[in-house]
């Protein structure tokens, strides 16, 4: 009886709230048999990894949830990043997940401290090729809830010149501080450049993006390279896409010398120290797999519940989650 | 005073900003995927009720603002001040003309307001929602006429002035809404 929404709508609203939710568990459920279904025939191979690990995420910025199990700490998954590379290295084929992830302290109207994250790599391509992918699978799982104009593709340094008047490969930190400004955004202390670049990137241009497609952002400055390879021109391979005001993916080509790798490790404990945040070691199978040598490839995350919240037109993303939550 | 770091942010909380207090209206965080998290908050400064919007980093800690709501009754006023009574303690609190505000249109005596106190001292006043008024002087009653929808300013026992319906009397007791200044019912005596 609850499954049918047309009988609930006209009932109380909590009859009306709960069939809402029917709804968006259906649309879910098609969002991954849409995924299945792309990759089933595209001969990507779905596998599974721990979500239990013995070490936590180096990067700065995100926090793992601390688990006890069996008598010992492990943490949570922040992304299947490191054990699905140790995966392509020992599988040598094209793999995907869809799974569960958990950051700790990320709650908000576009935050879920868990969420569902959608991570695939393709052995031997190039990100602009992979970008091309995420354009067509975010296309297809959108047919018929989002009607989408052609996508654009934009770089790094041309979003910042069109979107905020400067030009992040020369701009100082006065310059970044008068784009926030200019912005409307008002800000308590002097902050880093990097600082100035996310918030701008978040807060103002992708809300000035078009918002009837899909748009990738790709190239970024070298200092937000994460686990991306940075080239000759000092162009960090990294792609983000956009839609409907939020980030949507984050992609890579990626990194697979061994050595700067163990040189990104040592800078994200760096800054860890810096602000204050437990140091932490190295994951020991991401080394492993890029010592053994992992393949040129190219890897991609998407937020499944964002993409979820464009299919259904939900504004929040904790109503995805409860159908307590009007 | 405690700090508060950014995720311990939620409506309601209480900080200094540039020497001023300021209560938390809403929270937002905002992240991207890979990088710096943010807050965007929107404040209201609670001397001067302005609101404003400032973006945190996530993980910076703001000073906290000693303020605290406190029921009070309201005792008089000596042309200077306002007086009022914690009726716990029995302490008094006096309040220049400049934080009752608007307020004193409606206090007449006895009323239970709420003082907000900065360390100690008070820095807003807020009446009653509903407060019973008599009115000193409006024109005539128009007998018959309840159903027009007209209205006819009214001045009332402590000086404010309301729009209140032709029909009403000078002399009879109004319940008021204070947050809209309006007219609600007459009561009977």
């Amino acid at each position: 009886m609850m499954c049918d929404p047309a009988i609930a709508a006209g009932a109380a609203p909590a009859a009306s709230r709960q069939a809402g939710f029917v709804r968006i568990q259906q649309a879910r459920a098609r969002l991954y048999a849409g995924v299945r279904e792309f990759f089933g025939s595209r001969d990507v191979l779905e596998v599974e990894t721990p979500a239990m690990q013995r070490t936590a995420v180096t990067d700065p910025h995100i926090d793992s949830v601390k688990v006890a199990c069996n008598g010992q700490s492990r943490f949570l998954h922040t992304s299947p990043e490191y054990a699905m590379k140790g995966l392509l290295a020992s599988l040598g084929c094209d793999i995907y997940q869809l799974c569960r992830v958990f950051r700790d302290g990320e709650s908000g109207r576009f935050h879920h401290t868990e969420f569902t994250m959608l991570e695939w790599y393709r052995l031997h391509w190039n990100y602009r090729d992979l970008m091309e992918e995420v354009d067509a699978l975010v296309r297809h799982l959108l047919s018929g809830s989002l009607p989408l104009q052609a996508s654009r593709y934009i770089g790094y340094q041309e979003v910042f010149r069109r979107y905020c008047g400067l030009d992040p490969w020369s701009a100082g930190r006065e310059d970044y501080r008068g784009a926030c400004r200019q912005a409307g955004l008002s800000l308590p202390a002097r902050w880093s450049v990097d600082a100035y670049q996310a918030l701008l990137l978040d807060h103002v241009i992708a809300t000035r993006l078009p918002r009837d497609r899909l748009v990738f952002v790709y190239d970024f400055p070298p200092a937000q390279a994460s686990l991306a390879r940075i080239n000759d021109r000092q162009r960090a391979e990294r792609f983000e896409l956009y839609a409907g005001g939020l980030e949507l993916a984050n992609g890579y080509q990626e990194l697979v010398d061994a050595n700067e790798q163990h040189r990104r490790f040592e800078a994200d404990n760096r800054k860890r120290r810096a602000l204050g945040k437990q140091v932490l070691e190295p994951d020991p199978a991401l080394i492993a797999a890029l010592e053994r040598g992992l393949p040129d490839c190219a890897g991609v995350a998407v937020g499944m519940d964002r993409l979820l919240m464009l299919a259904t037109g939900v504004d929040d993303i904790r109503k995805l989650w409860s159908a307590g939550h009007a | 005073m405690a700090s508060y770091h950014t995720n311990e942010f939620r409506a309601g909380l209480k900080l200094t900003l540039d020497g001023d207090p300021y209560a938390i209206i809403e929270n937002e965080f905002v992240k991207p995927g890979k990088g710096q998290a943010f807050n965007r908050v929107k404040l209201r400064n609670l001397k001067t009720g302005r609101v404003i919007d400032r973006t945190f980093k996530s993980g910076e800690s703001v000073e906290g603002a000693d303020v605290v709501d406190t029921d009070m009754q309201y005792l008089y006023n000596d042309g200077g001040y306002w007086h009022f009574m914690d009726p716990v303690s029995y302490e008094q609190y006096a309040a220049p003309q400049a934080v009752v505000g608007e307020a004193a249109l409606w206090l007449k005596g006895q009323e239970t307001c709420c003082l907000t106190l900065l360390d100690g001292d008070p820095l807003a006043v807020t009446p009653p929602n509903f407060v019973e008024l008599q009115i000193t002087e409006t024109d005539p009653g128009v007998r018959g006429d309840t159903a027009t929808g007209g209205v006819k300013p009214a001045t009332l026992e402590t000086g404010a002035v309301v729009k209140v319906p032709l029909f009403i009397e000078e002399g009879e007791v109004l319940r008021i809404d204070t947050r809209t200044a309006e007219y609600v019912s007459r009561v009977k005596e």
